[in-house]
């Protein structure tokens, strides 16, 4: 097993700087690699080294097996950690990895493989006991055979056309009155979209959730999850805001749900930090869960874990890679207290989130209690157009919902972003929205309640004359710029510094 | 009252119609154009006081049938010689991971379409024509 003398981090952004902390503090040598446009990104000016893998694209850089393969040996690493999005979910890298003698800080490359192919997933789990959306695809097409079929899978269903894909030609019955016209019509638009009038039968799962359970596993058969992480918050399969404890899930639930995660876990060989997906219908110990996919990464939201059961999970990661066993038993983990994140995006509300690059002119992050920031911008950076739009993550934590709740508010009311439109205000509004206070949340919100967020933004009372402050703010910074000139002419001040013994 | 205290911030008191007290504000000018944070709203204010955060309404089909940004197209939804309605899904671009969806600005007829799926488009050219 890799000692892991060097690791080299192939990624870059928050994730990147999250992962090189975790280096330092271990006291572990970190690589950093970087495309052109990073060459003075955070993550580059934190690592112990910085090795360029080529122009801005992502393709030609961060996504480059044989660029990424070429740095670390030129470094001297002997692991790679991947982050998440890139090639972190990418069995041909992880192949590649192991293949050049490198740990990859993830799981096996097979793994990896096999999770990642939603058919062999579903077939897995459906093995492994854990719930699946129930639903077929009758191998007698007629009428009367898809209409018995339906019976079996129960109402509501969701009828599907089986070439098809992105909800077109799909329809929801509800009941057996509606049931054959329904087949036929279903048929017909199959058959007009795809030329193919194979119908898919499926549960409609009503107002699900998308809840997660963190699991690690290591290489002495040791397998553990790390509770739930309530993720219903999205738009366009975009998470938005994380929390844990779920308010939908009781001690009962989250049992078996966890069990579950384990057992598919098992079944899979997993390695390393992992995350299985599910949907939740219902709240409280008889709600329903089915199994939806497993992501075989550090997530986007594993800060809310680590808020609530104290353990690291990039220290975890590194750990297991480096073969040591789990320290922990799974009776003795609790969570404690509650922690919400959410996602500062550069994008801008009011025109459909369209994403935003541009420069930070101004970036400062709150320190305050119960407030962690996971970010790789830095003022005077800038947002690049050639990568996702995240700027940070802010994460609150307390001992109850509320107090969560409150800090993330106050943390966002403390974080100026200037130089780019952000949805810091959305974010406000969505952590005030009676709706989630209540914790009445599913996957459907924001299509449901995003207009109304934004037309409160877009109507918010200015309650202060911000015209006189950009007044001052325009007067005040040219002034500055001129003093600044003007003193820059007469003298550099390096040369005029003296000496000063505090 | 707004009085700079240094490093973009502006300490603000006795503001009308507004149950605060004190309150720091942030702003930074670039380009004639002023930033402004407070308590979590930004505000972008042109130099000339016409006030930015007003929603510009795009008439000019060459804007509107053009990406925003540097994108891939994923998609082209529309064929030339075809009626589109207003709000109708042209095309669909990603850039910076999102998916941009490039939506007929008033309804009409497809005249030609300028791109090809898989291709890396430059904002402000227009990615196809309405008649």
């Amino acid at each position: 097993m890799g000692r892991l003398t060097q690791i080299l981090i192939a990624n870059r952004g928050e994730i990147a700087v999250r992962v090189i902390r975790a280096c330092r503090e271990l006291g572990i040598p970190s690589v950093a690699v970087y495309s052109d446009a990073d060459a003075r990104a955070p993550h580059v000016l934190l690592a112990d080294r910085a090795v360029r893998i080529g122009p801005a694209p992502a393709a030609a850089s961060y996504l480059s097996i044989a660029a990424i393969l070429k740095a670390a040996r030129d470094a001297g690493a002997d692991a790679i950690h991947p982050g998440y999005g890139f090639l972190s979910e990418n069995a041909a890298f992880a192949a590649a990895c192991a293949e050049a003698g490198i740990t990859f800080i993830g799981p096996p490359a097979a793994v990896i493989d096999r999770l990642g192919s939603k058919i062999a997933a579903r077939a897995l789990a459906k093995k492994a006991g854990v719930p699946v959306v129930p639903g077929e695809t009758p191998a007698d097409q007629s009428n009367d055979a898809v209409a018995a079929s339906a019976r079996k899978v129960g109402f509501p269903i969701l009828l599907k056309p089986s070439a098809g894909g992105g909800g077109i030609g799909m329809k929801t019955i509800r009941d057996q009155r509606s049931l054959a016209a329904g087949i036929e019509q279903a048929r017909r638009e199959a058959l007009a979209a795809f030329g193919d009038g194979t119908l898919y039968i499926e549960r409609l799962i009503e107002r699900p959730r998308h809840v997660e359970i963190q699991v690690l596993a290591d290489d002495h058969g040791n397998v553990i999850h790390l509770f739930e992480r309530e993720c219903s918050i999205q738009r366009r399969h975009q998470k938005v805001l994380e929390e844990t404890p779920s308010t939908a899930v009781t001690p009962k639930l989250r049992q078996r749900m966890g069990d579950a995660a384990v057992a598919l876990a098992r079944a899979a060989g997993y390695r390393n930090a992992g995350t299985v997906e599910f949907l939740v219908e219902g709240t409280g110990d008889n709600a329903s869960f089915y199994f939806l996919e497993v992501n075989t990464r550090l997530q986007v939201e594993h800060p809310v874990t680590e808020r609530v059961t104290g353990v690291d999970l990039v220290h975890a990661q590194i750990a297991i890679a480096r073969g040591e066993a789990l320290p922990w038993k799974q009776g003795a983990l609790t969570q404690r207290g509650h922690a919400i994140e959410v996602r500062v995006y550069a994008e801008d509300p009011s025109r459909d989130d369209l994403p935003q690059a541009g420069p930070l002119l101004l970036y400062r992050e709150p320190s305050m209690p119960g407030v962690r920031v996971d970010s790789g911008a830095t003022e005077g950076g800038e947002i690049s157009v050639h990568y996702d739009p995240l700027v940070a993550k802010l994460i609150a934590d307390g001992e109850t919902r509320e107090i969560a709740r409150r800090r993330a508010i106050e943390g966002l009311r403390s974080y100026p972003i200037l130089g780019i439109r952000t949805n810091v205000a959305l974010l406000i509004e969505l952590l005030e929205h009676p709706r989630f206070v209540a914790g009445d949340i599913d996957t459907r919100f924001l299509d449901v309640e995003g207009p109304s967020l934004r037309a409160r933004i877009s109507n918010a009372n200015i309650p202060l004359d911000v015209k006189e402050i950009a007044r001052a703010a325009l007067v005040d910074l040219s002034a500055e710029a001129r003093s600044a000139k003007a003193e820059g002419a007469k003298a550099d001040p390096w040369d005029t510094l003296r000496g000063y013994r505090g | 009252m707004v009085e700079p205290i240094g490093g973009g911030r502006f300490r603000i008191s006795g503001i009308r119609d507004s149950g605060f007290g004190t309150r720091i504000a942030y702003a930074v000018a670039d380009r004639g154009r002023a930033w402004v944070f407070i308590e979590g709203h930004t505000y972008v204010i042109e130099g000339d006081d016409r006030d930015a955060t007003e929603r510009v309404h795009v008439t000019d089909d060459q804007l509107a049938l053009s990406s925003p940004m540097p994108a891939t197209m994923v998609a082209i939804a529309v064929a030339p010689g075809q009626d589109v309605a207003e709000g109708d899904l042209l095309v669909m671009l990603e850039a910076m991971k999102m998916e941009l969806p490039i939506k007929a600005p008033r309804a009409g007829r497809v005249k030609s379409v300028a791109c090809r799926e898989g291709e890396l488009v430059q904002p402000g050219v227009p990615l196809l024509e309405l008649e």
